[in-house]
């Protein structure tokens, strides 16, 4: 072969490389950062760090690139319909069906940092950079619900979680729990938070919201630092769970009435008086073998069948703990998997929103730690397992 | 009527009065003076500085010359002055009282610290008497626990004690890390045009940087003062060194982040920081340790003090200061105090992850100074702040190091220390940031290799029980080399005795302090520091049991060449609480879990947004918006306990 020939297969060999290297990489994603499985459990929409949109499907095993320029926290399925919901660069918000319909589009005026949408698509929540609820109605006009307070995210490197019961009458809104006072009341009122902050500025706790009136109904105490919270579909539990392990529940019915869910070696029983032996705040009675590695620090919680059973996923760990609600107790453990290292390992309480479920479907899907694939597990409510039904590296 | 044109000169024909007339002709006229401080309270004038009035005459002031802080002595009277346009200069006495304002019956000047300095302040004399108040800050709060001294001298005067109480009644004291000298103040930047761009041209390099004499003791923008010129100030000529360049950052810091704007320095709260021994050289760990217990001790009184008179206490500690805080929390803790101070913030502490714990049994320490089991009782709350990202207290994480790190890493020994090198120049400590690149100093605090770097356990002993050595068979541990000890038998014999006469002279100091140690803490006294039992000066005495259970820990210590058999602890700011109170692990501690779950103890985990050591002292806007705004101000000091009179 002459030297000219062999050159050119060098060079054609070269820009083979090259080239299937580039679209590799165009093809390609960075690590997810919110995640959003519809109802029926048939499809995932996730954003990316990258700012790619990408819709799996979880039956047929395949993706789609949506888009290269999407806010990575505006993933989010409407319940209960084939649409998604989701924000580019330019701030424009679309309702888009999974057959690439756009449903409906509008532009906001500023980034969102986590947004739901009514399944009739009237009514748009959002939060933004500052912890602020918003309301934009059909006619374009935009309430505020709760007050915007600085860069919030920016301070506690987490986002406001918001999460909403199937009547569309509830939100649940989550930040970061207050700290106890040191005298009781030992949390603030409603009436105070107000006083200190219009429209509820400072309300960064758990918090039940009453979408009829924009008002809150239930400042929901107890947790510590950076809290995760979820409403059941039929609006009648919140749950929540923070990075210094305390897990609470409550009845929206009696929302005053706190409950403790237990923690992986006991049930902190409350009202005891200071400077009894440790394990006397403990009751054990419920609890069931623990393997090694469940963590109680929580990064979120999740249901899974319906409103009776949810996960609770703790930091720097691959397993979740199931809770039926109802019952402080654990009920299972489930190892998710320890490669490829999932999105609940690194302290990423910003990303707690690559934590995705249909409770309708018993579907969970998660994004990796560094890596922008995603994981899909299917829940099954009589054999009380949870399995992983797809991985893409 | 004459034509003022026949005349020989030409009349004014301006008016007569305060400032129509010529110089010569204005009236005489006063200056009243009043000093007072942010608070409004009154301080006595031991210099009052001088006026420059119109005429150019420079006046210095009548003074009572009491250092009372009356009405009477905060009053300056300036006489004899003429009417008209005139300059008080300054010279700030006493040192750190910078001058923020200047109030007249018709105007309030502000001022920020220096300002005034080279111009003095304007003002206008008119006739009779001008009647003026000079405001100031309260001078810097340093207490120097480095050198012996007074047991008075660990304790605030009445005069800070005073500020303290006026000032919202709360005090918050912040104590250093490791490796931090004392270091002195800055100075302020003189401002005399020659560095201003000309023209619209940059401005000189010829020329360089003049200061003022006077000790600046707040923080100054060294990148607002750089657009006086081409290169920008240095950081230590600016906000000082050590001790008191911490002490600028955090002060500045918490004020801002409790609301003040930068511009109005009424509201400006001092805080009281501690300076202590921590700079045993970047790798005696186990030296700076035993100071840290030494000034924790010495720490205890002043928290009785600032009890005593009623005032909210909270604390802030940085790296190693923890074991300073924690150490006096500890002895306070142990003699009953419950919830005397509010908040305790440990920030990236280098203490065990279990310190917190009631049970002296979880302490892996070989000597028995891990834990400190009575500390959380004395504070209300404790807030761990802790971050996997510092690469001082633990491995960094892998798996999130950029992939040049990880080649640095991967590829040979000479390369890390080429990034260490690298590092090197731009660190706030040099040394720590090497160690950092060795992976988590923290962990190395055990080493007992490479020896050179005169870490682990051996040095820090010899130095203690220098006149007992030779304690092992280690030829190099001798304190006499020159001595025969060429038998073994002479040798043993040798040991034998040191560790009989300092296992006696141990016992002996345990019984002796045992009960000074009790009354002094019981009258809000200093504690006897333990010299022979000086790894147990945590705790606020030591029992005979306890001295005898210390020597039988230290010989076996001694038989594995001061080699402790097991790992330290994590640092709880690198791990933060993870392993001891959230898993199944053998190291769970239901009391840490029992202390969060009470709400207690709260932990923040900054690992994704502080990656570095030392960065809350020159915060990112996430680390000032989380940590000082949000964590420590708002959601805490500002709702539970107060920060000045914000």
């Amino acid at each position: 072969m002459s030297n000219f020939n062999l050159r050119a297969l060098l060079l054609m060999g070269l820009t083979l490389v090259v080239g299937y290297s580039s679209w590799q990489i165009y093809n390609s994603s960075g690590p997810i950062m919110s995640a959003s499985v519809s109802s029926n459990g048939a499809f995932a929409i996730t954003a990316h760090r990258d700012q790619k949109l990408i819709l799996w499907d979880l039956k047929a095993h395949t993706r789609k690139i949506l888009s290269r320029d999407a806010n990575i926290y505006s993933a989010y399925f409407i319940k209960n319909q084939p649409i998604f919901l989701w924000q580019d660069l330019d701030n424009v918000v679309t309702a888009q069906s999974v057959n690439g319909e756009t449903q409906k589009a509008f532009e906001l005026n500023e980034p969102t940092y986590g947004h739901l949408m009514t399944q009739d698509l009237s009514s748009y929540y959002y939060s933004d950079i500052g912890w602020g609820i918003f309301r934009r109605s059909e006619d374009g006009s935009t309430q505020t619900i709760k007050a915007t307070d600085g860069r919030a995210f920016l301070g506690y490197r987490k986002l406001f979680n918001l999460s909403m019961d199937e009547s569309e009458q509830r939100i649940v809104s989550a930040g970061s729990g207050e700290p106890k006072g040191f005298e009781p009341p030992y949390y603030r009122s409603l009436q105070k938070v107000l006083d200190q902050g219009a429209d509820y500025q400072h309300l960064y706790n758990v918090a039940l919201w009453n979408l009829e009136t924009g008002q809150p109904t239930a400042k929901l105490d107890g947790n510590s630092s950076k809290t995760h919270a979820a409403i059941s579909p039929d609006g009648q539990w919140v749950i929540s769970g923070d990075e210094n392990g305390i897990s609470l529940a409550w009845n929206t019915s009696r929302p005053e009435q706190r409950m403790r869910n237990a923690g992986y070696t006991g049930l902190f029983i409350e009202g005891l008086p200071d400077d009894l032996p440790a394990s006397e705040y403990y009751d054990k009675s419920g609890l069931i073998d623990l393997p090694k590695g469940p963590h109680t620090f929580t990064i979120a919680v999740a249901f899974i069948h319906n409103s009776e059973y949810y996960l609770r996923f703790g930091n720097n760990s691959h397993f979740a703990a199931l809770f039926k609600t109802g019952s402080p107790w654990p009920v299972k453990y489930f190892d998710l998997g320890e490669s490829p290292k999932l999105v609940t390992y690194g302290s990423q309480y910003d990303r707690n929103t690559a934590i995705a479920t249909s409770p309708e479907a018993g579907i969970l899907a998660m994004g990796h730690k560094s890596t922008g694939g995603i994981s899909v597990y299917q829940f099954d409510p009589d054999q009380l397992t949870l399995e992983r039904i797809w991985v893409v590296e | 009527m004459t034509s003022a044109n026949n005349l020989p000169f030409s009349p004014s024909s301006a008016p007569l009065g305060a400032h129509g007339a010529p110089v010569c002709a204005h009236e005489a006229a006063n200056v009243l003076l009043r000093r007072s401080d942010n608070l409004g309270r009154p301080r006595a004038f031991i210099h009052a500085g001088k006026i420059e009035d119109a005429s150019g005459k420079v006046v210095t002031a009548e003074l009572l010359n009491g250092t009372e802080h009356t009405p009477d002595n905060a009053e300056a009277r300036f006489n004899k002055l003429v009417t008209g346009n005139a300059q008080w200069h300054w010279s700030e006495t006493p040192e750190g009282e910078h001058l923020i304002g200047f109030d007249t019956v018709s105007e309030q000047l502000r001022f920020a610290p220096g300002q005034t300095l080279t111009e003095g302040v304007e003002l206008t004399v008119i006739q009779g008497e001008r009647k003026a108040t000079a405001i100031h800050l309260p001078p810097p709060v340093i207490i120097n626990l480095r050198e012996s001294a007074p047991a008075t001298a660990d304790l605030l005067t009445d005069e800070q004690l005073d500020y303290f109480r006026a000032n919202g009644n709360n005090a918050l004291i912040y104590v250093h890390g490791y490796n931090v000298p004392h270091g002195d103040w800055g100075r302020f930047l003189k401002h005399d045009g020659s560095r201003e761009p000309y023209h619209g041209n940059a401005p000189s390099f010829a020329k360089t940087y003049t200061w003022h004499p006077n000790k600046a003791t707040i923080w100054q923008d060294a990148e607002a003062l750089s657009n006086y010129s081409a290169t920008t100030p240095g950081e230590d000529q600016l906000n000082g060194t050590g001790a008191h360049n911490w002490a600028i950052h955090m002060e500045y810091q918490l004020n801002h982040a409790a609301g003040f704007d930068g511009e109005d320095w009424m509201p400006y709260s001092r805080i009281i920081n501690i300076s202590w021994p921590g700079d045993t050289g970047s790798t005696d760990f186990m030296q700076a340790e035993l100071n840290a217990m030494a000034a924790g001790r010495r720490l205890v009184p002043m928290l009785q003090q600032l009890a005593n008179a009623g005032i909210a206490i909270n604390l802030i500690t940085h790296s190693l200061g923890a074991r300073v805080g924690l150490t006096a929390l500890n002895i306070l803790g142990a003699i009953g105090h419950r919830n005397l101070v509010d908040h305790l913030f440990l920030w990236q502490p280098a203490v065990a992850d279990n310190a917190l714990t009631k049970d002296s049994s979880r302490d892996v320490h070989p000597l028995g100074l891990g834990v400190f089991p009575a500390a959380h009782s004395a504070a209300r709350k404790i807030v761990v702040l802790h971050s996997r990202g510092d690469g001082i207290l633990g491995p960094g994480d892998e798996e999130d190091s950029t992939w040049w790190q990880k080649a640095l890493f991967r590829s040979s020994p000479g390369a890390i220390v080429a990034t260490a090198t690298w590092n090197l120049a731009t660190a706030d400590d040099a040394m720590d940031d090497v160690l950092g690149y060795f992976r988590g100093a923290y962990d190395k605090k055990w080493w007992t290799f490479p020896s050179f770097l005169d870490n682990g356990f051996g040095p820090a002993i010899e130095k203690l029980y220098k006149d007992y050595l030779p304690l092992t068979y280690e030829a190099r541990m001798t304190a006499h080399p020159q001595r025969s000890l060429a038998t073994p038998e002479a040798l043993k014999r040798t040991i034998l005795e040191n560790w009989a006469r300092l296992e006696q002279d141990i016992l002996t100091e345990a019984k002796a302090l045992w009960q000074p140690c009790v009354d002094c803490l019981r009258n809000g006294e200093r504690p006897p520091e333990y010299t022979l039992l000086a790894p147990l000066n945590h705790r606020a005495n030591v029992s005979l049991q306890l001295a005898k259970d210390y020597i039988l820990r230290l010989k076996k210590l001694a038989l594995n060449k001061w080699v402790p058999e097991q790992s330290p602890r994590p640092a709880l700011g690198h791990m933060g609480l993870d392993e001891v109170a959230d898993s199944k692990s053998p190291d769970f501690d239901q009391f840490i879990r029992s202390l969060l779950d009470k709400d207690e103890i709260n932990q923040v985990n900054q690992s994704t947004w502080l990656f570095s050591h030392s960065g809350m002292k020159i915060p990112t806007q996430e680390l000032f918006e989380e940590v000082y705004k949000r964590e420590i101000m708002q959601g805490r000091l500002l709702t539970n306990s107060k920060f000045g009179r914000y």
